[in-house]
């Protein structure tokens, strides 16, 4: 198998850290609006209970998200285990 | 040779920006249609798809510089793309990041046959009582997109099984997560326990969590703090330098 290319390697790197970057900055941004354990189909994927979550529709679907994106979600997040 | 994946293709599409998208578009330029079956199966999240493919190109007699730029990066371009334009989500972005660990694990050992090893290791986890891990998990994918071999231990992590992790591992470096302030002195007890164990000195410990600052992690004598994952990824390299006995305690 050849080696790796060890100049190539640290370019690579350099340009995954830079998407990187971009998406830490993003995640930053918008955790300020939304809450980051709702995905793009506005379901939970969070492993604690939060008061927004409600029941799936079928069992070992993730729970819907009923949260506003106008309100802040830290509210509704449980606390304790 | 030009994209002729229709998946990726559709992908492309996202990129809305003209100069953008011939940007993006050139990553595919000198590109087998393997790399390409790579990245929109990365874009996709699809770990597994992910694994297959990047063995049968290193049985193919793809390069890992190739699969990594052509297949793995150029694929997780376009989720930074579509993240920032709010087309998906955090937990989308973990899952791509996912499928790129699972290519990863393909190249690692040809990294270190190559001479490469990673910068560090690094143990991860949200301390005991505290179920929140996104910004742990961040911390986590670009941890390793620095070259970092990180040890994920998960949520509601105990001191011992820090501990534990560390010896076992060898680990230069420990970060630890919380995001109540109920579970935030658990950070400071685990500090405390690998004190009590005697092996704080070979340990750098770094903390994050947004109800954390500067003043908490000194006060629990942590040897740094990262308000996100940049300046985690930044504290991790500060540690592992040489002159590491005067690194920062906060970056970022």
């Amino acid at each position: 198998m050849e080696p790796v290319d060890q100049e190539k390697y640290r370019k690579s790197l350099g340009k995954l850290e830079s998407i990187f970057r971009s998406i830490s900055d993003t995640a930053s941004e918008v955790s300020s609006w939304r809450c980051p354990y709702k995905n793009v189909e506005d379901r939970c994927t969070a492993k604690f209970g939060c008061r927004n979550q409600d029941r799936p529709g079928t069992s070992g679907e993730l729970y819907l998200c009923l949260g506003s994106d106008d309100i802040d979600y830290r509210s509704a997040w449980e606390t304790s285990n | 040779m030009p994209v002729t994946n229709e998946d990726l293709e559709s992908e492309l599409g996202y990129v809305t920006n003209p100069s953008e998208q011939q940007h993006i578009r050139s990553l595919w330029d000198e590109a087998d249609p393997l790399m390409q079956d790579i990245s929109v199966s990365l874009i996709k999240g699809d770990n597994n798809r992910v694994d297959q493919l990047t063995q049968e190109a290193l049985e193919a007699g793809f390069t890992a510089n190739t699969i990594l730029d052509d297949g793995l990066i150029a694929g997780m371009a376009i989720v930074g793309v579509k993240f920032r334009d709010n087309l998906i989500f955090v937990p989308e972005v973990l899952v791509a990041a996912r499928a790129m660990k699972a290519g990863m694990t393909h190249i690692e050992p040809i990294l270190s046959a190559s001479g490469i090893e990673p910068v560090g290791t690094v143990i991860m986890g949200t301390v005991k009582g505290d179920l929140h891990d996104i910004g742990k998990n961040l911390c986590i994918m670009m941890l390793r997109g620095a070259g970092f071999t990180v040890i994920d231990l998960g949520v509601d992590t105990s001191p011992e099984e820090f501990i534990e992790a560390v010896e076992e591992n060898e680990a230069g470096v420990l970060g630890m997560s919380a995001l109540l302030t109920t579970t935030m002195p658990n950070m400071g007890r685990t500090i405390d326990a690998f004190e009590e164990v005697e092996m704080r000195e070979f340990v750098k410990i770094m903390v994050g969590g947004a109800p954390l600052s500067q003043e908490f992690a000194d006060d629990m004598g942590a040897d740094g703090y990262g308000k996100d994952a940049i300046s985690c990824v930044e504290l991790a390299k500060a540690f592992m330098s040489p002159d590491a006995e005067h690194s920062v305690s906060t970056i970022g």
